[in-house]
């Protein structure tokens, strides 16, 4: 059986055999106007992306597939399997690169051996009746040096010229039809259950693949000596095809006139539009008692795929009617196909973790926000310690399962109240010796523990600390009593302990919508934003999470946030509109 | 418009282009061919000296050398401009210093275009993953920000400050270091950098490359030493230079498309390129159209 794509833009393409996708490689593959780099990640996902880093264009195929993520040979820019969105940017470990910074994808398949994409959106998938129900086992493939419409025509013509060679010369071939999408059934005599279909991968104008797919049952028992046959018979069909002078070549001068020949790559779509304020509907697709008050959620995608995340990154849950309420992605790197949260139940605030509790099921859907980064992980450091405390575990843990991915040392320390309190413990002793659990300790002992874990830190490791306020106070105080560089120390507040003091009424000036406001008494910059129609996205409103940071070109704000650093603050070059003030008259802000 | 047509309408025609290092030409030999800005041409040293160049197409006539393109020796290495009106060559005060030892380091065929080139030669993002163990190694792979000023009068590019954690920075070197760059870019397709000596604090090695643009999407670079160095031998600094060359190669040549794209959303720069930020928006005010694709504005 013969078959071709005949608008090869609107069809699923043949572009690789599934066994070319060996564990940990990267394949090049190739259509008209596109390269493609073809890697498997450890979970078994085929993508397909355009062959080129988005930064300065080195082909990915000459990069490293580390199971969970495409590294280019260049600068090291990671890109997570399934959304091929840049989690990793080496020469700026300090800084989490934005989500939409995303390789350009192609829609993956894999069928009767074979690996498919498509340029078209989403055309129907391929269903070709001999192969359905088989066994596949697919043909070496034979690059062409002529046009998919010649090879076409030649395998048609060709194709009972295998008899000579063959081992079944009793054998009969039909064509079952002709046109766009040509067919042939080929019977072998002495295999009557085998046939044989053709499909052809356009390369180029000039330059095509055959693919070929034996099928059948019994007859691909010992499918060996077949494979050899139709090896050579291709090989030599090639011969014949390119000494008839079938193949057009081309002066070499005038091939970047070519229209088959690819002289521009195609800009990604998405990667500057920007995602703060976009959400996202997904899925509650497991829900699981984790630890004594804590819930773990698994969220996938209703549709399409998630955005990528890297360590350290939190969601925003919107429930109606309630505050945005923030939890960090308990992801690792190779685990792109869902997000994993932890929710501890919380007798205060907004009420979102009670209605998770309580309410929420299986099955469910939410809304939540695209993934955020205030907490991102820097992979320069030789030796990194992590520090959480209860329901401080989940970004640490996903920073832990990112430093033992990329083969970093790293020390994790979890504090918890008691072992029922404990959640994610297995996927924490995954860790062994790495990891240390503290159970029942006093404040008084957890404060000793910190200074012993602190005291063994030498000045160029990095210390990531995530748990209730007080916690987070007490290990800011002690490294600083210790003389470790505030830069050394990554902490990440979830809600913000200070009393919020809204009392000075002063002016701010919007220097880029040429705009000043007046900023009363009891009313946020934010609240005076929202009202003068300013869009300014925010999530948590309480100083914790960053989303509503601007830049302040002139003033003195006084800083009531938990998010910006303590250097940030010293600067005075950013504000968190949804609490702070100034005490200055006037704030000019680059909004 | 054709790459011929592009390179004589484009700034880089009355550039001087390197040909050969000196050295490698015999005195009173045949010429040797070569190929400039998409034109072959020949290239002959003569005695004491001196040099001839000329389009390999020329006829000749009884005046020998009236039909020569401008050639002049600098650095070590035959210099040509096609154009009419060459402008002036730039210069390396330290090259001239008594007590340096010059070694040209070796010509490299690349399938690049000339600026991509360039480019790579004043990052240093790519050095652990692309020379690693010599000038870079994980996990010290961060850019901290380097200063880069241009300016008219010379007109040329100089980012200073770049610190990086180096392992093996230079053939005399032993153990890692933090290194402090100085660039220079004098010429669309030369720069010159400038690094800490490692057996004299007050001094700085320099090292250059000087492109030769054969056609839009193929390079000869050409690379020179000018270091303080009374202990190495001038076979295993050229081997050193000829090892990092020899990294980059691969990976030039897998950068896709081969042509400097100018417009600035093609690619994505972060603050560790700012040097090559700095450099295309250059190339595209200084006219230059040759080996790169235009940005949508400067059409």
């Amino acid at each position: 059986m013969l078959y071709l794509n005949g608008d090869a833009s609107k069809e699923w393409i043949p572009v690789a055999s599934g066994t070319d996708l060996v564990p940990r490689h990267v394949f090049h593959g190739r259509l008209p106007g596109q390269e493609l780099a073809i890697w498997r990640a450890d979970d078994g996902f085929v993508n397909i992306w355009q062959n080129r880093c988005l930064h300065r264009g080195v082909r990915l195929t000459i990069g490293t597939n580390d199971g969970a993520q495409l590294r280019c040979q260049y600068h090291g820019w990671c890109y997570a399997n399934r959304t091929g969105s840049c989690t990793y940017i080496p020469a700026h470990p300090g800084d989490s690169p934005a989500p939409t910074l995303t390789n350009r994808t192609f829609p993956s398949i894999e069928k009767y051996g074979l690996v498919w994409t498509t340029l078209a959106d989403q055309p129907p998938v391929p269903a070709i009746e001999a192969l359905e129900n088989h066994v596949t086992v697919p043909l070496r493939a034979v690059s062409v040096n002529a046009s998919m419409q010649t090879v076409c025509n030649q395998l048609q013509h060709r194709a009972k010229r295998f008899d000579e060679f063959g081992p079944a010369n009793d054998s009969q071939i039909e064509v079952m039809s002709s046109g766009p999408m040509h067919v042939e059934v080929r019977q072998f005599a002495d295999l009557p259950d085998a046939s044989l279909t053709f499909f052809i991968q356009p390369v180029d104008e000039d330059r095509s693949v055959i693919r070929g797919v034996l099928s059948g049952d019994q007859a691909l028992a010992e499918p060996l000596p077949l494979l050899r046959f139709f090896s050579s018979a291709l090989n030599e069909m090639r011969d014949h095809i390119e000494s008839d002078g079938l193949t057009v070549f081309r002066d070499t001068e005038k091939i970047s006139d070519c229209p088959g020949k690819i002289t521009k790559p195609v800009k990604p779509s998405n990667y500057l539009r920007a995602p703060s304020t976009q959400m996202l509907k997904v899925r509650v697709s497991k829900k699981r008692q984790e630890a004594y008050g804590v819930v773990a959620l698994e969220l996938s995608p209703i549709k399409g795929m998630l955005p990528g995340a890297q360590p350290g990154a939190h969601i925003d849950i919107c429930l109606p009617g309630k505050h945005a309420a923030q939890y960090s992605l308990v992801n690792g790197p190779a685990e792109t196909g869902r997000y994993l949260i932890g929710v501890k139940r919380e007798e205060a605030g907004g009420g979102v973790s009670r209605h998770i509790h309580d309410e929420l099921q299986q099955g469910d859907e939410v809304e939540i926000s695209f993934p955020k980064n205030r907490f991102p992980l820097r992979r320069d450091a030789v030796n990194t310690v992590l520090i959480a405390g209860g329901i401080g575990i989940t970004p640490i843990l996903s920073m832990a399962k990112t430093l033992s991915h990329v083969n970093l040392d790293f020390v994790l320390h979890y504090f918890v109240r008691s072992e029922g309190h404990t959640a994610f413990a297995s996927e924490v002793s995954a860790f062994e010796q790495n990891a240390n659990l503290h159970v029942g300790l006093s404040v008084g002992h957890t404060q000793d523990q910190v200074s012993e874990i602190l005291e063994k830190c030498d000045p160029t490791t990095q210390i990531y600390v995530c748990g209730p306020p007080p916690m987070l106070d007490m290990v800011q105080c002690v490294s600083k009593e210790q003389g470790i560089s505030e830069k050394m120390v990554h902490t990440e507040y979830f809600e913000n302990p200070n009393t919020i003091d809204l009392g000075i009424a002063f002016r701010v000036v919007l220097s880029r919508s040429n705009k000043v406001l007046a900023i009363p008494q009891g009313k946020t910059i934010l609240q005076v934003l929202q009202e003068n129609d300013i869009d300014v996205p925010s999530s948590c409103e309480q100083g914790a999470c960053g989303t509503c940071v601007v830049k302040v070109l002139l003033g003195n704000p006084v800083h009531q946030d938990v998010c910006l650093t303590e250097i940030e603050k010293q600067q005075g070059n950013w504000i968190a509109t949804c609490v702070s003030r100034s005490s200055s008259d006037e704030l000019i802000l680059d909004i | 418009m054709n790459s011929l047509e592009i390179a004589k309408s484009c700034s880089t025609y009355s550039c001087w282009h390197p040909l050969f290092a000196l050295e490698d030409l015999e005195e009173g030999g045949v010429p040797v061919y070569t190929q400039l800005l998409d034109q072959a041409v020949l290239c002959e040293r003569l005695s004491e000296g001196k040099v001839s160049v000329r389009l390999a197409d020329q006829q000749r006539g009884p005046d020998r050398q009236a039909e020569d393109l401008h050639s002049q020796v600098q650095f070590g290495f035959v210099w040509a401009c096609i154009g009419p009106n060459p402008q002036l060559l730039f210069d390396i005060p330290e090259y001239h210093e008594p007590d340096r030892r010059n070694v040209c380091t070796g010509v490299f065929g690349v399938e690049v275009s000339a600026p991509r080139a360039i480019e790579n030669f004043l990052d240093m993002g790519h050095f652990p993953f692309v020379h690693t163990g010599l000038l870079g190694i994980e996990p010290h792979t961060e850019v901290v920000d380097y200063q880069v000023t241009v300016s008219d009068e010379p007109n040329e590019i100089v980012a200073t400050e770049c610190l990086f954690f180096q392992p093996q920075a230079a053939v005399g070197s032993v153990g890692g270091v933090v290194t402090e760059y100085v660039y220079r870019v004098p010429h669309p397709f030369c720069a010159i950098l400038y690094k800490s000596c490692p057996f004299d604090e007050s001094r700085r090695d320099v090292i250059t490359i000087f492109v030769q643009p054969e056609s839009e999407e193929r390079i000869r670079a050409h690379t020179m030493m000018s270091i303080v160095d009374p202990e190495s031998s001038d076979t295993s600094i050229r081997l050193f230079q000829q090892m990092i060359f020899g990294q980059d190669k691969p990976i030039l040549e897998n950068q896709f498309p081969k042509k400097l794209p100018l417009d600035p959303l093609d690619e994505i720069s972060i603050r560790a390129d700012r040097v090559a930020v700095a450099y295309r928006k250059w190339l595209a005010s200084g006219g230059v159209r040759y080996g790169v694709i235009p940005g949508a504005q400067a059409t």
